[in-house]
C-alpha cells in the first residue's frame, strides 16, 4: 500500500495518532502537501461519507474520522498556508434563530472540512443580522443553514430574504438542511440547495461551489 | 355548492358546502386517520383511495405513489382537499385506534381527602346580625365562607327561610353550591390525562375515590400535526391557531358528557376536575398562546398550578366546578410529568430512581432522597413507528414481539394475531435486541448482510436480505422488513434518552451504578420486554428486574390530585423543587449523545 493510501485507510478507521504520524511522514518524504490533502485525507473522508450514506458508518464513526482528519490537518495546514494553497471553497454555517440543535450542523461542518472546504461555524441560535455580518467579513461561497424544528424553519425564509436584500447572493449560494427541511421547502424559500444528510451536503456543496465560481467570474468580467 | 363526501368501508357521509380537508371530513365522521410525518408529505403513510369523484394529483403524490397507484385513485390523505362529491376509501393501515387504559395500577396508596367537600347540615336561618354565609360556615364547622358573584347571586334562592336540611359543596372556604335536602352522596369529579396522542378521562366518585367510568380517545389536534412541535408550528402559521384550543375543548367536553351519561351522573353533580397535560396541552386547553414553546428557550407562559371554573372552559360540569390544571416544571416538562412523578412517588424515593415517559415526547425525571431533576429529549417518533420503514402504531397486525432461538429460528408475534403488516415500538425494540444478541447487528449498530453472516445458522441467514434501495435488511414476517436505516433511527432515539439519563445522573452527582430503579411510563411501555430495553442500552446498565412499567402514571397522578389534598400539595412541591436540566446547548450533551448511540456489547 502506498503511504497516502495507508493514510486514507487510517483516517477511515478513525486512528488519529496514525493519521498524524503518517501525515508528517508524507511531508518528510516531500510529497506535495496538496497531494497529501487530496489523496490522503480527503480521499479517506470520501470513503467515510459513502459508508455513512450507506448506513455502514454512523455518527460515532464519522466523528472519529473527523477527529483523525483534524489531527492530520494540524501538521498539514501550516505547510499549505505557507505554500499559498487555498481551501477549495469557504462555507459559513449556523443553526437559525430560535433553534439550538447543532449535532447535525457539526457533522456537516466536519464532512465539508473533510472535503477540503474552510468552514466558519457561527454556532446556534443565529439571527439574520449575525449571518450578514459574517458573510460580509468572510465572503464565503456558500452559506449553510440548519433547523431541526418545523417551528424554526420559517427563519430560513427570513434569512434568505435578508441576504437577497443585502445583495450578498450575487457572490454566494445558500444550502439548507435539518430534520424538518425538505427539497420543496428549500425551493419555496429561495435557497439554492438542500441536503438531507452530511454526505449529500458534501455533494451539493461541491455542485454549488462550481456555480458560485462561475457566477463570480461572470460578475468580475462584466 | 353543496357536495357529499362518503367514507368506506363504514359508509358514513358528510355534506360540505365549501372545500374541506380530507382529515377534517374524516374526523367529522368519527374516522381517525394517521399523519405520521405531520403532513409534511414525506412518509406516504396516509394514503387513501378515491373510489368515486375527482382529486387533483399533487407533486407529493407523484413522488410517493406509483403511476399505477395514482391511476387507481390513490392520493396522499394528509393534504388532500375535497372540492366536490367523492367516495373515499381509507384502508386499515391508515387508521388510528385509541387505547390508553386509564388509572391502571395505582402504584402508591393515596390518601383520601378530596379538595371539594360535600356535606349536609341542618340549616337555621341566622337571626341577629349574622350573615347567611357566616351562619352556613358555622354550621359546617368552617372558619368562613366566600363565594363568587354567581354563587352570591344564587344564595337567596338556595337558602331556605325556615330550618331545613341542606347540602353545601365547597373547596376550602370557597362555596360552590347549596342543594336542598341531603345530597351528600352525589359528588363526582373527573381526572384527565391530556396526552399529545391520546386523551384519557375518568369519572370519579368524590365520596369514596372510586373510578366509575373511563374513556379515551385520540387527541383531535392530531390533524394539525402528530407531535407538539408541528402543532405549535401550525399555531405560528395561523395567527395563534385557535383551532387547536377549540377542538381540544370540544373533545374534553364530549368525553365528560360521555362519562356522565354512562354513569347516570348529572352535569351539576360534577364539581371538581384535575387535569394533567404536557405543557403544550395545558396551554391549549386554557386557550393560551403556544407559539413561544416552539423556539428556544421553549418557555410556556406560566408553570404554576391553575384553577378555573367549569363555566370558563364551557365544559358540561357545574359552572362553578373547580377545574384544576396541575403545575408544570419548566419548558416541555409539564403537568403530566409532575403527575407521573407523584404517582410513582418519585419525591419520596430513598434510592436513586429514574422515571422515563416514552411517548410522543419523552421526558425523564430523576428522584433521589428528595432531590428531583427533569429533562426533555427530542427522542423522535421511532417508538411510535415514525421514521421506521414498516413502522406503525400498536394496532392489530403490528409485530410487537420478536424472538431468535439459539438455533436461529426467528419468530414474531403480532397484535391480535393478525397477519404481520408492520412493526410497532415494542416490536422494533425486541427485533433489534434479539438481532443484536444473535450477532446480526453489531454494537456499533451495523446490520450485517447475508454474505457476512458466516457463522450464523442458515435459518437466520435466510432472513438477511438486500433491500430494494441497496441497504441491508432483515425480513421479519410477511413483507415486514427491518432495515439498516431503521436500526440507525432507533439508535438516535435511544441515544437521546440514554444521554438525558446520563446527564441527569451527573447533575445529581450520582454514579451510573447508583441507579436503583427505573420506571417506564406511557402505554407503549406496557408491552416492552425489560431485558430488551436494557440490552439496547436505552436505560443505564441495571438489572432488568429493577425496571418497572408503570403504565399511564400521569392519569393516576391526576386522579390522586383529584381525591387527595395531600397529593395536590405534593404535586405543587414536585413542580417547585424539581430542577430542570436544559439539554439543548448543554456543553456535555453532544459527547454524551454520541457515546450513547452504540448498543452495549453485552459481554458479561
Amino acid at each position: 500500500m502506498t503511504l497516502l493510501a495507508e493514510l486514507a485507510h487510517e483516517l477511515v478507521e478513525g486512528h488519529a495518532d496514525a493519521v498524524a504520524r503518517l501525515t508528517q511522514q508524507a511531508l518528510d518524504q516531500h510529497i506535495p502537501p496538496a497531494e497529501i490533502l487530496e489523496k490522503g485525507l480527503i480521499a479517506g473522508m470520501e470513503v467515510v461519507g459513502a459508508r455513512f450514506r450507506d448506513n455502514v458508518y454512523f455518527v460515532p464513526e464519522v466523528l472519529l474520522a473527523a477527529r483523525a482528519m483534524k489531527a492530520g490537518m494540524t501538521h498539514l495546514e501550516p505547510v499549505l498556508a505557507a505554500r499559498g494553497v487555498a481551501p477549495r471553497g469557504k462555507l459559513l454555517i449556523g443553526t437559525v434563530k430560535g433553534d439550538i440543535h447543532d449535532i447535525g450542523k457539526n457533522l456537516v461542518g466536519m464532512m465539508l472540512r473533510g472535503a477540503g472546504f474552510e468552514v466558519v461555524d457561527l454556532g446556534i441560535n443565529v439571527p439574520a443580522e449575525q449571518f450578514l455580518v459574517a458573510i460580509r467579513k468572510h465572503d464565503p461561497e456558500l452559506v449553510g443553514m440548519s433547523a431541526l424544528l418545523t417551528t424554526t424553519m420559517a427563519q430560513m425564509k427570513t434569512n434568505v430574504e435578508a441576504f437577497r436584500a443585502a445583495g450578498v447572493l450575487s457572490r454566494a449560494r445558500v444550502l439548507v438542511g435539518g430534520a424538518a427541511v425538505s427539497e420543496d421547502f428549500a425551493r419555496t424559500i429561495g435557497a439554492h440547495g438542500y441536503a438531507k444528510d452530511a454526505t449529500s451536503a458534501v455533494e451539493r456543496a461541491r455542485e454549488l461551489l462550481e456555480e458560485v465560481k462561475a457566477m463570480r467570474e461572470a460578475n468580475f468580467s462584466d | 355548492m353543496k357536495f357529499t363526501v362518503r367514507f368506506l368501508p363504514e359508509d358514513r357521509s358528510l355534506e360540505a358546502k365549501q372545500p374541506m380537508e380530507l382529515m377534517l371530513a374524516a374526523m367529522r365522521c368519527d374516522i381517525w386517520l394517521e399523519q405520521p410525518c405531520g403532513a409534511k408529505q414525506t412518509c406516504g403513510k396516509c394514503r387513501v383511495r378515491v373510489r368515486e369523484g375527482k382529486a387533483a394529483v399533487t407533486a407529493a403524490d407523484r413522488t410517493l405513489l406509483t403511476r399505477e397507484e395514482i391511476a387507481d385513485g390513490w392520493r396522499l390523505g394528509c393534504t388532500l382537499v375535497l372540492r366536490s362529491s367523492a367516495t373515499i376509501e381509507a384502508p386499515e393501515t391508515v387508521r388510528s385506534v385509541a387505547g390508553k387504559p386509564f388509572g391502571d395500577a395505582l402504584l402508591f396508596a393515596t390518601g383520601f381527602q378530596p379538595n371539594v367537600a360535600k356535606r349536609s347540615v341542618d340549616w337555621k336561618p341566622p337571626t341577629h346580625g349574622q350573615s347567611e354565609l357566616d351562619a352556613l360556615a358555622r354550621a359546617l364547622g368552617v372558619e368562613s365562607l366566600a363565594g363568587d358573584d354567581s354563587m352570591l347571586a344564587d344564595l337567596p334562592a338556595r337558602l331556605p327561610a325556615r330550618d331545613a336540611r341542606v347540602t353545601a359543596v365547597y373547596e376550602g372556604q370557597e362555596l360552590l353550591e347549596i342543594e336542598s335536602g341531603d345530597t351528600s352522596g352525589r359528588a363526582f369529579g373527573v381526572a384527565f390525562d391530556l396526552g399529545t396522542t391520546t386523551l384519557a378521562a375518568a369519572l370519579v366518585n368524590l365520596c369514596d375515590g372510586q373510578v366509575l367510568e373511563a374513556v379515551s380517545r385520540l387527541n383531535p389536534q392530531a390533524r394539525f400535526g402528530a407531535d407538539v412541535i408541528s402543532r405549535i408550528r401550525y399555531a405560528q402559521e395561523h395567527a395563534g391557531g385557535t383551532e387547536l384550543h377549540e377542538c381540544l375543548r370540544e373533545a374534553m367536553g364530549q368525553m365528560v358528557g360521555e362519562l356522565a351519561a354512562r354513569a347516570g351522573v348529572r352535569e351539576l353533580e360534577i364539581y371538581s376536575l384535575a387535569l394533567a397535560g404536557n405543557t403544550t396541552m395545558t396551554h391549549a386547553a386554557l386557550g393560551a398562546d403556544l407559539r413561544a414553546l416552539g423556539e428556544a428557550p421553549y418557555l410556556g407562559r406560566w408553570t404554576e398550578e391553575r384553577t378555573v371554573c367549569g363555566r370558563a372552559l364551557g365544559l358540561p360540569v357545574h359552572p362553578r366546578a373547580r377545574v384544576r390544571f396541575l403545575p408544570m416544571v419548566r419548558s416541555h416538562v409539564g403537568g403530566d410529568a409532575v403527575a407521573a412523578a407523584l404517582a410513582v412517588g418519585l419525591d419520596r424515593s430513598e434510592g436513586a430512581r429514574l422515571l422515563v415517559d416514552l411517548g410522543t415526547n419523552s421526558e425523564l425525571m430523576l428522584g433521589c432522597r428528595g432531590k428531583l431533576l427533569a429533562a426533555s429529549t427530542a427522542a423522535g417518533p421511532a417508538f411510535e413507528g415514525g421514521n421506521i420503514g414498516y413502522g406503525m402504531r400498536a394496532e392489530p397486525g403490528a409485530i410487537d414481539a420478536v424472538r431468535v432461538s439459539p438455533g436461529g429460528e426467528l419468530t414474531v408475534k403480532t397484535i391480535d394475531d393478525q397477519p404481520a403488516r408492520g412493526l410497532c415500538g415494542s416490536g422494533l425494540v425486541d427485533a433489534v435486541a434479539e438481532l443484536l444478541r444473535a450477532g446480526v447487528i453489531l454494537p456499533s449498530g451495523y446490520l450485517k448482510s447475508h454474505e457476512q453472516m458466516t457463522v450464523a445458522p442458515p435459518t437466520l441467514r435466510e432472513h438477511c436480505r438486500r433491500l430494494r434501495d441497496g441497504q441491508h435488511g432483515v425480513l421479519l414476517a410477511g413483507t415486514v422488513v427491518l432495515s439498516a436505516h431503521d436500526v440507525r433511527q432507533l439508535q438516535l432515539a435511544k441515544g437521546a434518552i440514554r444521554a438525558a439519563a446520563e446527564l441527569l445522573l451527573r447533575h445529581a452527582g450520582l454514579a451510573a451504578g447508583e441507579l436503583e430503579e427505573v420506571n417506564i411510563a406511557g402505554t407503549f411501555g406496557n408491552f416492552l420486554r425489560k431485558a430488551s430495553l436494557v440490552a439496547l442500552g436505552l436505560v443505564p446498565e441495571i438489572d432488568p428486574e429493577r425496571v418497572r412499567f408503570v403504565g399511564n402514571a400521569a392519569g393516576v397522578g391526576a386522579r390522586m390530585v383529584l381525591v387527595d389534598a395531600e397529593a395536590r400539595r405534593r404535586a405543587l412541591e414536585i413542580a417547585q423543587r424539581c430542577e430542570y436540566v436544559e439539554l439543548a446547548g448543554h456543553p456535555e450533551y453532544e459527547a454524551a449523545f454520541v457515546a450513547a448511540l452504540a448498543f452495549p456489547s453485552g459481554k458479561r
